[in-house]
């Protein structure tokens, strides 16, 4: 008897990128549902969800089958299937020569490139749009015999089938018969397939959704050009159905089982993981890595204490039975190579756990000395890999992303994909722009939305609709929908395209480096970046491939560290080694504890701001806390008030357990850190380190109940078997459960806070140096420039404006008896590109300009440039008149016979003194062309009519007590409005003293929307708060503060 | 009359008999037409965006015992059997 089964060998899913409605997941369990014994996936031009499609299929009892659908230039649609590993590495190796041939997004694939990757290879003619079916529809019988023909050759008959298929269109009968005759002609066989495009017929509509955005048209349009499918039947079908659809054809169907059967693709590469490290004679990875890490003990530890040399043999032992030794030695090399070039960097994440790290310069933080957790890293029978991530100098991090290159060659490295997936406002954008809505309709509902998750999205636009129907159908003004058009339909399909995704881009860091020839691991593309290339896979396809990845990322902090020191060796002499630094200087804790804090990293938001001086941070392990608590996350938790409120001594530190004391007492009885929930599971579930780092991942993701409920159980019985009563082991594990999803890592905590901690050192030591390397480093922080020079002008550094016969390109110090001044480099006037910028410097290096006139000979810049030069006061020092400077160049530029091309300049004009700038004016030029202004901040000319009206400045504020009502006046610095804080919305202002954070209620901002959305300068009422030493002022009226109050 | 087809976009009910999925035959305008043979069957789904104009149809193109070449479909949506065009 013949056996029965159909298993769908032409399948897409939502990495078809705008052909495919599903995701892997939802079209293996689809096909797991209607009893497949083995299921395909063939995306266009890649393999960019095999792994995800692989691990779902082997969770449900499914074989994978791995290929892809490529589109050949010749020749039209073709599937390929992998029948072993040597077809997977031809597949690999065939995707990434047509898309290296191509554009981004637009491979081009030969006939002679399929020619040269055939080997393990089985193929199948296509859909309608394969070569044989389209030469056929097109009556060309010719062309199909020949198309048929070359591909049988190619691949031989074995290896080569008539890809036959019933949709339930009107043409089907013509076609299918056609190829039916050719593929007896050929003597090769025929199979059945579906071209599966969505997992069920529901997934039609977003099917033609997306083809609507891939062709950039609406839906009633492609429905007339044709580019939607005629029907819903391109879902995966039952057996049956599909049996039936051929019963006519029987072997077309079994032949789907032969195929599947012939199918045998691992995805295993843990033995391609990492190429071997070269190590000295005599040495294997793990002996040489044992000797740097002993160098290393003996050069940190002196002397090197039991303790320490027993941690490192523990984290030896556990490195070199998961055979990660190379992996040390691969990042290892790194970073001293960066550290040879005198580029800064210092390892990130769990990695700062390790000793190991830690003895091999990788990692900054001494784990011994801060309480770390190696198991939060690596434990002893783990299955994920670590991964190690690196921040480098970002200006300087290409130089040591092409030393990897060079020493592991092209052919192993490549730069890890990240899929941008639809976010909620994407997916209102084009969905219903393909839905046909007007375009304005469009603009107001994306802007309304509040959240980042298309899902999220499509629940806030239902709750808005049932509201709106409450009011039967008279929606409110701030209400943006309008009831005729079909909003239901883009909620429905918003909450589809969660996760979708629609383009491919290059993950901030990831380098994924094999031992294998990489383009036969994973296919590799062209990235947007010209010349860049990147692997199919986003990270987490890597790490679930066993593959290891190393994420060398760019830290502008870092490079900006590296110049401010670079600034304090060249001025003044002091060979400062920021490593090295005491952890304890009173100026640093002086400046965290006035939350005066502008510029430095990680502790300047203005969360931080408001959380500093309630935290009162006294030593490093503060600063560490302060890190990890002050974060969206753990605020939107209510993690940081438990610990404020025992901080602050207004509630007992207690345990629920006094075996939680040890992990807990660090911070006061509440978890805050990543390793405290492993701590937590070991202690009072007497967990083992691995099952216990198990459980805070399924807590920190959204894990499937049951998974959940298996560990929660275990979790309890240990509990229990450790003698801990029922009600306390429930509590406990409700507060890991609780904290898990926003804790924050310890180790990585730490090793910012020392970036901070560096950064604060270099602000109260050297705030010249730092202002300096700040300015250059733009943009970084939370802060425009306008506020980081402010900022700088209160700590007493004078800001000068840039100079056209004294500034450089960069912002550069200039010393005037003991004190540095601060020159703004000419890379800050707004318009002057680049290459003027260096010109002008090129052109004065042996002679300085002596006037305007000879600027513009030897510049030849375009008039309206020098114009603005002279208007943001570049020129001034050129002047010749005795007064109104700025006018009197703008005059004798007027004058000056100035040809395009002309050789010769004649000044026709004698210098005139002309009346000054008003102080407003000056302002208000330089802040158009400058963004700033090195001079007068903004405020102070309103201050004069504002102190008469009972305006306070900041600094007054300082001395106003809770509750007062105030007045209070400034520049619009920062405008917030966090998810998190419920339609709050945070303002910073600043004036001539500093900062004032403002706090307006939803109901208040409604109200002055106007002023508080839009105005730049706003004066405002309101109650000041008080918390700490911290002020902020809830706003109850606010105005819009016009030029024709200022005074100047 | 000559060669032409009359044609009824939105459909003219008939009743018919057999399986709902494989008439034998239907009633149309009081008289009944045994199917002889379906020649082709195809699905269209489509204007699913468009409120109530959603259109999700089998189409049998069949030829009777009376002789006629029609055109009828089945609203898998909302059910019943229509016929769409006679072929003269």
């Amino acid at each position: 008897m013949a056996e029965s089964g159909y298993v769908e060998l032409h399948c897409h899913s939502y990495y078809s990128l705008l052909d495919g409605a599903s995701s892997p997941e939802a079209l293996v369990e689809r096909a797991a549902a209607l009893g497949y014994p083995a299921l395909a996936l063939t995306d266009h031009n890649g393999l960019y969800g095999v792994v995800r499609f692989g691990h779902a299929a082997r969770e449900h009892g499914l074989k994978p089958i791995l290929g892809a659908e490529l589109t050949l230039t010749d020749i039209g649609h073709l599937t390929l299937l992998a029948e072993d590993r040597r077809g997977y590495a031809s597949l690999c190796r065939l995707i990434s020569a047509g898309q290296l041939a191509g554009q981004k997004g637009q491979p081009r694939f030969s006939l002679e490139m399929l020619a040269a990757h055939t080997p393990g290879l089985l193929c199948l003619s296509g859909c309608r749009q394969g070569a044989i079916a389209s030469a056929l529809r097109a009556g060309d019988e010719a062309k199909a015999r020949w198309s048929a023909g070359l591909l049988r050759d190619l691949f031989g008959p074995d290896h080569f089938w008539v890809e036959i298929q019933r949709q339930l269109l009107p043409s089907d009968a013509r076609w299918v018969a056609a190829l039916v005759d050719l593929a007896r002609w050929l003597g090769v066989g025929i199979v059945a397939t579906n071209n599966v495009h969505y997992a069920e017929r529901s997934g039609k509509r977003l099917h033609d959704l997306l083809s609507c955005i891939r062709h950039h048209t609406t839906l009633p349009e492609a429905l007339a050009s044709g580019l939607l499918h005629l029907n819903s039947e391109q879902h995966l079908k039952s057996v049956q159905e599909m049996t039936a659809l051929f019963a006519d054809l029987p072997e077309a169907v079994t032949h789907t089982l032969d195929i599947a059967r012939r199918c045998e693709v691992s995805l295993d590469f843990a033995d391609q993981r990492l190429p071997a490290s070269p190590v000295p004679d005599g040495h294997t990875p793990a002996s040489y890595l044992r000797h740097l890490c002993q160098v290393g003990l003996r050069r940190k530890y002196n002397p090197v204490s039991p303790q320490a040399q027993a941690q490192l043999d523990h984290e030896l032992a556990i490195i070199e039975r998961a055979g990660l030794a190379g992996y040390f030695l691969v990042v290892w090399d790194i970073v001293r190579f960066a550290r040879e070039r005198g580029i800064r960097c210092q390892g990130r994440g769990s990695a700062a756990n390790s000793l190991v790290a830690y003895l091999l310069g990788i990692t900054p933080v001494d784990p011994l000395c801060h309480h770390l957790l190696f198991e939060r890293f690596l434990s002893e029978g783990t299955t994920t890999m670590p991964d190690i991530d690196i921040d480098f100098a970002a200006d300087r991090r290409e130089e040591v992303i092409r030393y990897v290159y060079e020493r592991y060659g092209p052919e192993h490295v490549g730069m890890v994909c990240n899929v941008v997936t639809y976010h909620a406002r994407l997916a209102l954008r084009e969905a219903a722009k393909a839905l046909a809505f007007p375009p304005d309709m469009i603009d107001r509902a994306a802007r309304a939305l509040d959240t980042h998750s298309a899902a999220r999205a499509a629940e806030d636009l239902t709750l808005s609709l049932s509201g709106w129907s409450d009011h039967a159908g008279s929606p409110s003004p701030h209400d943006p929908l309008a009831p005729s058009l079909p909003w239901r339909t883009l909620v429905e399909l918003l909450g589809e395209m969660e996760g979708v995704p629609r383009h491919l881009s290059i993950h901030v860091g990831g380098l994924l480096i094999t031992a294998a020839p990489l383009v036969e691991v994973v296919p590799l593309e062209r990235a947007a970046l010209p010349g860049r290339v990147v692997v199919q896979w986003d990270k987490d396809s890597v790490e679930d491939a066993g593959l290891i990845k190393i994420d060398l990322l760019g830290l502008r902090t870092l490079g900006m560290i590296d110049e401010a020191v670079a600034h304090i060796q060249e001025q003044r002499g002091i060979a400062l080694d920021l490593d090295t630094l005491p952890p304890d200087d009173p100026a640093v804790y002086d400046l965290l504890r006035r939350a005066d804090t502008v510029g430095c990293f990680q502790v300047e938001s203005r969360a931080q701001a408001q959380m500093l001086p309630r935290l009162q941070p006294r030593c490093f392990e503060d600063l560490i806390v302060e890190v990890a608590l002050v974060r969206p996350g753990p605020i939107q938790g209510g993690m940081v008030h438990p610990y404020l409120r025992r901080r602050q001594g207004l509630e007992p530190v207690t345990y629920a357990h006094p075996a939680l004391e040890p992990a807990l007492a660090e911070t006061l009885g509440v978890i805050v850190f990543q390793e405290q929930v492993i701590r937590v599971a070991m202690a009072i579930a007497g967990f083992r380190p691995a099952e216990a780092d198990r459980l805070r991942r399924a807590m920190s993701r959204s894990r499937s109940e049951e998974a959940m409920g298996s560990l929660r159980e275990r979790f309890l019985a240990g509990a229990r078997a450790n003698g801990i009563d029922a009600a306390t082991a429930e509590e406990v594990y409700r507060q890991l459960a609780a904290f898990a999803g926003y804790g924050f890592c310890k180790s990585h905590a730490a090793a910012f806070a020392r970036v901070a901690y560096q950064t604060l050192y270099l602000k109260a030591h050297f705030p010249a140096e730092f202002t300096c390397a700040l300015l250059n480093h733009q943009p970084m922080g939370f802060y425009s420039p306008a506020v980081l020079v402010g900022d700088a002008r209160r700590h007493g550094v004078e800001v000068r404006g840039p100079d056209v016969n004294r500034s450089r390109v960069e912002c550069t110090l200039e010393r005037e008896g003991p004190a540095l001044a601060v020159r703004l480099g000419l890379r800050y006037v707004h318009g002057l590109g680049e290459v003027w910028q260096s010109r002008i410097v090129e052109r004065r290096e042996h002679r300085s300009f002596r006037s305007l006139a000879d600027f513009c000979r030897r510049t030849r810049l375009p008039r309206p440039v020098i114009e603005n030069l002279i208007r943001a006061g570049v020129m001034d020092s050129l002047g010749q008149a005795r007064s109104g400077v700025r006018r009197g160049l703008l005059w004798e530029l007027g004058g000056l016979d100035y040809p395009e091309d002309g050789l010769e300049l004649e000044a026709m004009v004698e210098p005139v003194d002309l009346p000054d700038l008003s102080r407003a004016e000056r302002i208000a030029w330089e802040y158009e062309l400058l963004g700033l202004t090195p001079g007068d901040q903004v405020m102070s000319l309103y201050r004069e009519p504002l102190r008469a009206q009972g305006v306070l400045s900041s600094s007054e504020l300082a001395e106003c007590r809770d509750g007062q009502t105030v007045q209070v006046a400034g520049w619009v610095v920062v405008r917030q409005r966090p998810p998190t804080a419920k339609g709050h919305v945070f303002i910073t202002l600043e004036d001539e003293d500093g900062l004032i954070h403002l706090i307006a209620r939803p109901d208040t901002f409604e109200r002055y929307r106007e002023v508080l959305r839009d105005a730049p300068l706003v004066k405002v009422e309101g109650q000041l708060q008080r918390q700490g030493s911290g002020v902020s002022v809830l706003v109850v009226r606010a105005w819009r503060l016009s030029p024709d109050h200022a005074v100047g | 009359m000559g060669n032409m087809t009359r044609l009824w976009p939105e459909g003219e009910p008939v009743r018919i008999w057999g399986v709902v999925e494989r008439p034998e035959g239907f009633t149309w305008r009081g008289m009944a037409h045994p199917i002889q043979e379906v020649c082709h069957r195809w699905r269209v789904h489509t204007r699913w965006w468009e409120p109530d104009q959603e259109v999700w149809r089998e189409y049998l193109k069949v030829t009777t015992d009376t002789g006629l070449l029609c055109l009828l479909y089945r609203d898998l949506r909302l059910g019943g059997w229509f016929l769409a065009r006679v072929y003269d």
